[in-house]
Order: structure tokens, then sequence, then C-alpha cells
């Protein structure tokens, strides 16, 4: 499978509007690859350089540097070519506020070359959206299903998604996430971008967890739902030296164990550990939220919903 | 129609604006009209409108302050939107040129019509082709600042900037731009023939071509499209 985006050492920093401040940098290095017809989610704390890695790829901002290519295009130089083959869902959801929705749905079907009316007004009935309302009188989970049908009814190839499910109710979310799996199973590749761990959890089959501009970790989901595991270990033990070992990701020293996290092959870490004369006080796989909270230690529970 | 949309919401005020001032000044000068009966109406427009000083006095601000485009210039969620649907920017920057242009054009459309309806009630010789041609030389030397004023905006990146910076920049220049007798007085003094608006003055017309203003205004319009692409190309939206 040929990789639908490549990002290589990608770097974005916005200058300081005032003089003598520091730069700001959004992306810092970053190397992300997506296989077409994969659903990836990208996780992360607040500031992580999610979104301003959807802008790049889309065009709307040109890396400092590093390279960014989409279907092998240069995503500045050839930005219109993949914006025909690319939709999009901001997570921003206030736009074309003084527009009406029909009219709204109009001008993106006027600039959408694959534009499939059927299947709109299909997605239109069902989520009862009123075409005849003006954009801004509209909730934000009304907002977020007019700009799924204006993303989904372009039948692109690529879906960028920022936040797809925000101020959906639950039966709403199940929706749209059954769209969603829809369109991946017929081939088209997803970006997923979320807060939501569980709508990861659900679709995507590849999950990148940025920090501070960089990937802190790639993985496919089943890998690390296989591979990933915490280990409380009791009695004596170094965790600076545990540390150290290929398999750990953190070791860190509680009141009365040793938690490690594991992030390949926990049962010879396992051995190693009772080698070494300690005990096992359990062991059990990670969850998505664990491996996130494990990876990203300064990310705060209210990152995640 | 996505863009015309965007694009008109931006401009409305600005048209507003633009039309109140072109449209007082028309009213004023039909108003102070006072012909013989059967004159050469179309002269008597010439004093007063389409020679030099006239309406360059107000259709040059109006053409500023039109070409002035927010959207181009602020980043926004819509316009961050329209961006990630395939348009280009190049389109983006010549839908603005030719939206403000046009917007001029229907100013310089409803002055003609004011008068030709002032003409019927003075019960005057109306010359309709020469009028038309005459406001087609205005539009266009009016229409040449556009693509400038875009480019300024891109520059400076606020049109609340742009606008005042353009005037005072313009009042560096030579030939008394924003002077508007009322009522009309004949005056001897033509622009330089390299002046982007002396091709506008119908006396620049007699027995020859004025190559060298109309040359200044193209290049002044090409001029302002490639700078102002230049310049949004570049720019992060």
């Amino acid at each position: 499978m040929s990789d639908a985006i490549v990002v290589e050492r990608l770097v974005k920093r916005f200058p300081a509007l005032i003089p003598g401040r520091a730069a700001r940098i959004a992306v810092d290095g970053l190397d992300l690859r997506v296989q077409e017809g994969r659903v990836t989610g990208l996780l992360g704390p607040n500031g992580s350089g999610k979104t301003t890695t959807i802008n790049v790829l889309l065009g709307l901002t040109k890396p400092t540097s590093g390279r960014a290519t989409v279907f092998g295009r240069d995503v500045w130089r050839e930005s219109l070519g993949i914006r025909s083959r690319v939709a999009y869902v901001p997570a921003e959801r206030t736009v074309f506020d003084w527009m009406q929705v029909g009219k709204f749905i109009g001008g993106v079907t006027s600039l959408s070359k694959r534009w499939d009316s059927e299947y709109a007004d299909r997605l239109i009935r069902r989520w009862e959206i009123d075409k005849r309302a003006s954009m801004g009188q509209l909730s934000t989970g009304a907002r977020t299903r007019v700009l799924l049908v204006a993303a989904l009814a372009r039948r692109p190839d690529i879906l960028l998604l920022d936040e797809p499910t925000t101020g959906l109710d639950p039966a709403a979310t199940d929706d749209a996430l059954s769209e969603l799996i829809g369109f991946a199973a017929d081939g088209t590749t997803i970006v997923l971008v979320t807060h939501h761990i569980e709508v990861v959890d659900r679709i995507c089959d590849r999950v990148t967890i940025m920090s501070s501009g960089h990937a802190l970790l790639t993985s496919d989901l089943e890998d690390m739902r296989s591979s990933w595991a915490v280990i409380d270990v009791t009695g004596p033990s170094r965790p600076e030296e545990m540390h150290q070992w290929e398999e750990v990701t953190s070791a860190t020293r509680r009141d009365e164990y040793t938690r490690l996290i594991v992030h390949a092959n926990p049962a010879a870490v396992v051995d190693r550990l009772r080698l070494l004369g300690a005990e096992i006080a359990s062991v059990h796989p990670l969850t998505l939220r664990e491996v996130y909270l494990g990876v990203t230690p300064r990310a705060a529970d209210d990152d995640l919903a | 129609m996505m863009l015309k949309r965007i694009i008109w919401h931006d401009l409305r005020w600005r048209f507003l604006a633009a039309a109140i001032l072109v449209g007082m000044t028309a009213g004023v000068i039909v108003l102070g009209l006072r012909l013989p009966p059967r004159a050469d109406y179309v002269h008597h427009l010439d004093l007063a409108w389409f020679n030099l000083p006239g309406a360059s006095a107000v259709l040059l601000p109006a053409a500023l302050i039109i070409g002035s485009p927010g959207t181009l210039v602020r980043p926004s969620r819509d316009v961050a939107y329209v961006m990630t649907l395939p348009v280009s920017r190049e389109r983006w920057v010549i839908s603005h040129i030719a939206a403000s242009f046009a917007a001029l054009a229907l100013l310089v459309i409803a002055c003609d019509i004011l008068f030709v309806v002032a003409g019927w009630t003075l019960d005057s010789v109306l010359r309709v082709g020469s009028l038309t041609v005459r406001s087609l030389l205005l539009l266009a030397a009016a229409g040449a600042w556009i693509p400038l004023m875009v480019a300024l905006t891109a520059l400076v990146r606020r049109p609340v900037i742009a606008v005042p910076l353009a005037f005072v920049l313009l009042s560096f220049t030579r030939g008394n731009r924003f002077r508007l007798d009322i009522p009309a007085e004949p005056h001897a003094a033509m622009l330089a023939s390299l002046d982007p608006w002396a091709f506008a003055d119908p006396r620049a017309w007699n027995g020859s071509i004025p190559v060298a203003s109309i040359a200044t205004a193209t290049g002044m319009a090409l001029t302002g499209i490639l700078v102002a692409l230049f310049l949004i190309r570049r720019r992060d939206m």
C-alpha cells in the first residue's frame, strides 16, 4: 500500500509579532506517513501542532522547512491539485455565519468536481438539516453536520477531519462515524484530529500521538493493543536502570511499587524482571487512553474527552 | 458562486460608501446644470465631469475605497475554509480585482443613467455614443488604480491603513486629481501625457491617441496584479 501523505522533518515556525519575543514553533521536525485507504488518528495535547499540520497539508500554511507531500505532490507548490482530492472539516465551526445553509452547500457544490448530489440530499434529509436556516443560527452539532455533508459529498480521496464529532449527541456521533467507516471501507484515506480517544479507538487503525510539534509515537492500534502493557513491580527495583531498557517507555516509582510502561514484548520484560528478583504485582494491557497519558506526561485529563 | 458571495459580503459596505460619494456628487452636478434649450448636453458634461479636473475627484477615491478588500488580506475562518476548496490563490486575487472593477463599473453606469435622465428632463441633445465612450474611458482610468490598491492593501494588510496611505501618496503626485468645480468652469490645463488619468480626458484624443497615458495606466494595473499575486501567493491563510 503506497503512502497518501508523507511528512518529513516538517517545521512550521510563526514569527513573533512583537519584536524581541521568541518565534512560536508549532511543528518541530514532524515525521508522518499515512498509507492510502487507512484511517489515522492524530492525538495530542492542545498546542501540539495537529491543526497546524493539517493546515500545512491543505496548503493554507507554508512550511518553514522540511517536506510534505500528498499523493506525491508538494503541499505548497501543488496545493490546488491536492485540494481537488481532499475534503476538510475544520475544528472551528463558526464559518459563514452570515450565509444560508443551502447557499453554503451550493457554494461548495460549485467548487467541487465530484459532488454527489444524491448522497448530499440523503444526508441532509437524514440529519434533518434546514437548508433555509442561516449558518449562524445553527447549534454546534448542526454546524458539524453541515460541514460533514460539505466534506463527504465531495467524494474525496482524503478526508482531513478536525474534531468531526464536536457537538454531536451520541446517536448523531454513531451515525457520523458509521458514514466515515463506510468511506474507509471504500478506500478513502482519513486523517482524524481529535481529543476524543474513544472515536480513535472505534474507527482508526493507526494512531500518531503528537506533543510539542513532533510525533511521540506512531503505531497500528492492533499492535498497540498487543504490545503495550503496564507492569507493576514490587520489591527492590531500580527504575532509572529499567528506563534504559529498549522495551520500556517509562519507569516510575510509586509509594509501594514501580510502574513500567512497556511498548514491546511485555512477556520478555516480565521474564527479565523476575530474573532480577523483582516481584510482579500485575500486568495488564494498556488502553489507548493509558498509552496517551503514558507518553504525553504533561497531558492533562481535560485534554481528553 | 461561493467566491462571488464571500467577495460581495466583504465589498458591500465599501461599495455603499463609494456609491454615496459618487451618487451625491453626480446628483449635485446635474442639479447644478442650467442649459439653454437644445444645448449640446455632452459638451456641458465634458466641462463638469469628463474633462479634468472632474470625475477623478470622486471616481478615483471610489476606486481606492472599493479596491481595498479586507478578505484578501485578513485571516478569517471563512477565507481559510474557501482556500481548502480547489480555489487557486491566483483566482482568489483576480476575483477580488474583477469584483472591484465590476462594482466601479456599476457606479459609472449609474452615473450615466442619471445623466441620461437629466438630459431628457433638460430637453438637451444627448449623444449616447459619446457619453458611452467617455464613460468607458473614465472607467478604464479609475479601474487601473484598483489592482495597485489591491496590491497596497496586500502589502500593509489593513484596508484602514491602505486607503489613507493611498490618498497621502496620491497627494504627492502632479495633477489636481481631487478638485471638482460645481458649477463647472472651463479649464485649459491638462495632465501630463504620461499621467495614467490623462487618456480619460476627451481633449487628449484630439488628433492623436494618448498612447503614453494608456501605457502608464496599463503598466500600473499589471504591476498591481503581479505584486498582489506575489504577496498573496506567499502568505499563510
